[in-house]
């Protein structure tokens, strides 16, 4: 149990790192869910400008197998105290020491354009970059259906006008459906711009 | 966590413009006047892929 939060730690340490190193999270992506999917699929990119050093702690931190993590195997973190990144460092006066001034990086950092289709689905890809997807998201944000997503977040992928039958003896209704990235389904009475419900993509396991 | 066996889900097509969604408690029956059935089968698989894995989609 211990070994757990020692390398849950560790983990959350490098992500830190890797944030305040360079501003960004390591595996930010446009939704929750695919944020998700690349931090199951470890698959890291650091910009250019990240230093060497750093990058190198950060791979051995942000390791899967949890007590494969640098240091996992030791309390006093000697692996991580050691490591080339805190060359310099005087561990033993170190609450005691000056912190060094704090300063920007020489030049920003670049970072790829971020490609999604290990994610499995190529058209993300066009929407992945942060800008795109809010331009987008605020595009959606003034048609009739902005109302039904959540604010500044949820992105339609998939909207049109389909007739959901309720049997086959009546001719069904009219409703727009959106798919969008949270992911869900809804329907919306496009007259009365009303939503009507919701398409459950899974059975809870309480109900 | 979810388990993908509850998560289970069909988009199944009749033609250009019929589609049923299928899911575990319920089965949509949906015409879309477009004739893009199979983009809505293809956005919402997908979709569901992402978010419950490769196997999630029944085939």
């Amino acid at each position: 149990m211990n070994d757990g939060c020692i390398s849950g730690d560790l983990y959350s340490y490098g992500v830190s790192v890797y944030q305040m190193i360079c501003g960004r999270t390591p595996f930010t992506a446009p939704s929750q869910w695919l944020t998700f999917e690349r931090i199951r699929s470890g698959k890291l990119s650091f910009p250019i400008g990240f230093p060497e050093d750093a990058e190198d702690l950060v791979r051995q931190l942000l390791v899967a197998t949890e007590n494969s993590r640098l240091g996992a195997d030791d309390i006093e973190l000697t692996a991580v105290k050691e490591h080339p990144f805190f060359l310099g460092i005087d561990w033993d006066s170190i609450s005691s020491s000056t912190p060094p001034t704090l300063r920007a990086p020489d030049s920003p950092f670049i970072f790829e354009i971020e490609h999604t289709d290990d994610l499995s689905d190529a058209a993300l890809e066009r929407v992945t970059q942060d800008e795109e997807r809010r331009r987008v998201i605020a595009k959606q944000a003034r048609t009739p259906w902005g109302q039904f997503l959540i604010p500044k977040s949820e992105m339609i992928v998939k909207q049109g006008l389909l007739i959901k039958r309720a049997g086959i003896w009546n001719n069904g209704r009219k409703r727009m459906f959106l798919v969008t990235d949270l992911p869900r389904i809804i329907y919306v009475d496009p007259e009365k711009t009303v939503l009507k419900g919701e398409i459950p993509w899974y059975v809870r396991p309480n109900e | 966590m979810i388990d993908s066996r509850d998560a289970s889900l069909a988009v199944e097509i009749k033609d250009a413009s019929s589609f049923n969604i299928v899911t575990p408690n319920r089965t949509y029956v949906l015409v879309d006047p477009s004739n893009t059935a199979h983009e809505w089968k293809a956005v919402i698989e997908a979709r569901h892929r992402l978010m419950f894995g490769e196997n999630s989609v029944l085939t």
